[in-house]
């Protein structure tokens, strides 16, 4: 498969919040700002690179030639807790400043689902995948997700000001929301073959 | 009394799909047809009850700095046994779960239930709150994947009760429907309990 392919149906096509249904918690109810919702991706991203970095080798040179596949969820799970520790433990001793602004998400992104579910989603389909395509799969499938916050971003400011019936306010209303967007979404499924 | 509270709490009150709003992404990914939905439904149990059971054995063991990496840990140990299993079991089953029972690692009302119930309490109100709260988690999967399946594949238990020419309402075996026929049940919930409470 080639890298053009891999991105765009990463992004558009099999879009990890649209059609996937990770990390949709974050996206409802709360209305956040355009920065604060590129800073949340971004710091997926970041965390995303990095442990899929280390579980490539870890699958490709440990778990593949033992056999012990099945042991995988364990080790991503404890590996993502891992790294986010030792970026927020860096974090809290370089800058103090910078720390302040990203602290908050890590709590949030580790028990999230996009993490451990980009990563699962990333050994399971594409096993044949070499080191470059894995990475760009994880850098494509979040700005993906970073897409689709972004846009919510946008509605949610707007949900704000229009007039629901009372049961709808909030979170039904954002999932409907969600709903129409990924319809769209699925205009775009025939493009590739 | 205490424990039949504790166990019917999670059934409707505080039921954790609709009431409370956690574990949104097996909810909307899972329920495509109502078997899918009660296999994972079954799954989390297993996952809750036991993870819980373990957790409150040891809660005075296990170190406060570092217990969400022992509670993730545990959990994951039995997420790894729920999957080896259902493979083994329902291999079917499990092919179209896909990655969604690893993803019960990190589903919400796993998380919130060890950090809110089981790190405090003794084992039997352990048991039952996570009993009841699994059932919960299970029924409101059954409502929205028979809702699913119905509209949108015409099938019940892949029993199907349309003619073959029938078209039915396919967006709601889609991702688009998963997310529609939610918002509906959260917003239905919230009217009629607003209305009992008046």
């Amino acid at each position: 498969m080639d890298l053009f392919k891999i991105i765009f149906l990463a992004i558009f096509v099999n879009n990890v919040a649209l059609t996937q249904f990770l990390g949709i918690r974050t996206m409802l109810g709360e209305s956040n700002n355009i920065a604060s919702s590129l800073r949340m991706g971004g710091i997926i991203m970041f965390l995303l690179i990095l442990v899929n970095f280390v579980n490539y080798f870890i699958l490709k040179y440990f778990l593949i030639p033992l056999q012990i596949q099945f042991f995988q969820l364990i080790i991503f799970i404890l590996l993502i807790i891992l790294i986010s520790q030792i970026i927020e433990f860096l974090f809290r001793k370089t800058n103090s400043k910078l720390f302040k602004k990203f602290t908050d998400y890590f709590s949030k992104i580790t028990t999230s689902s996009i993490v451990l579910g980009v990563c699962l989603l990333t050994f399971k389909n594409n096993i044949a995948f070499n080191l470059i395509q894995n990475l760009i799969y994880t850098i494509s499938a979040t700005a993906g997700y970073t897409l689709v916050l972004l846009v919510m971003t946008g509605i949610t400011d707007h949900l704000e000001l229009t007039r629901t019936p009372e049961g709808m306010k909030g979170i039904p209303i954002s999932l409907i929301t969600i709903g129409l967007l990924s319809l769209a979404f699925m205009g775009l499924t025939g493009i590739i073959k | 009394m205490g424990e039949l509270q504790n166990f019917s709490k999670g059934i409707l009150k505080e039921n954790p799909v609709f009431i409370m709003v956690l574990g949104i992404c097996p909810a909307l990914a899972v329920t495509t047809s109502l078997i899918n939905a009660i296999g994972m439904g079954i799954a989390t149990t297993f996952v809750l009850i036991f993870s819980n059971l373990v957790i409150s054995v040891m809660k005075n063991l296990i170190p406060d700095k570092i217990r969400t990496i022992i509670f993730v840990f545990i959990t994951a140990v039995f997420v790894t046994i729920a999957d080896l299993l259902m493979k083994s079991i329902f291999p079917e089953i499990n092919k179209a779960l896909g990655i969604y029972i690893p993803l019960i690692v990190v589903n919400s009302i796993i998380l919130s239930r060890t950090e809110i119930l089981a790190n405090k309490n003794k084992i039997i109100p352990t048991f039952f709150d996570s009993l009841g709260m699994g059932i919960g988690f299970t029924l409101a999967l059954m409502i929205m994947g028979s809702i699913r399946e119905i509209l949108g594949n015409g099938s019940i238990c892949n029993y199907v009760f349309v003619g073959e020419n029938t078209r039915t309402i396919l967006v709601f075996i889609l991702p688009p429907g998963a997310f529609i026929v939610y918002a509906y049940m959260i917003a239905l919930l919230k009217k009629s309990l607003n209305n009992n409470a008046q």
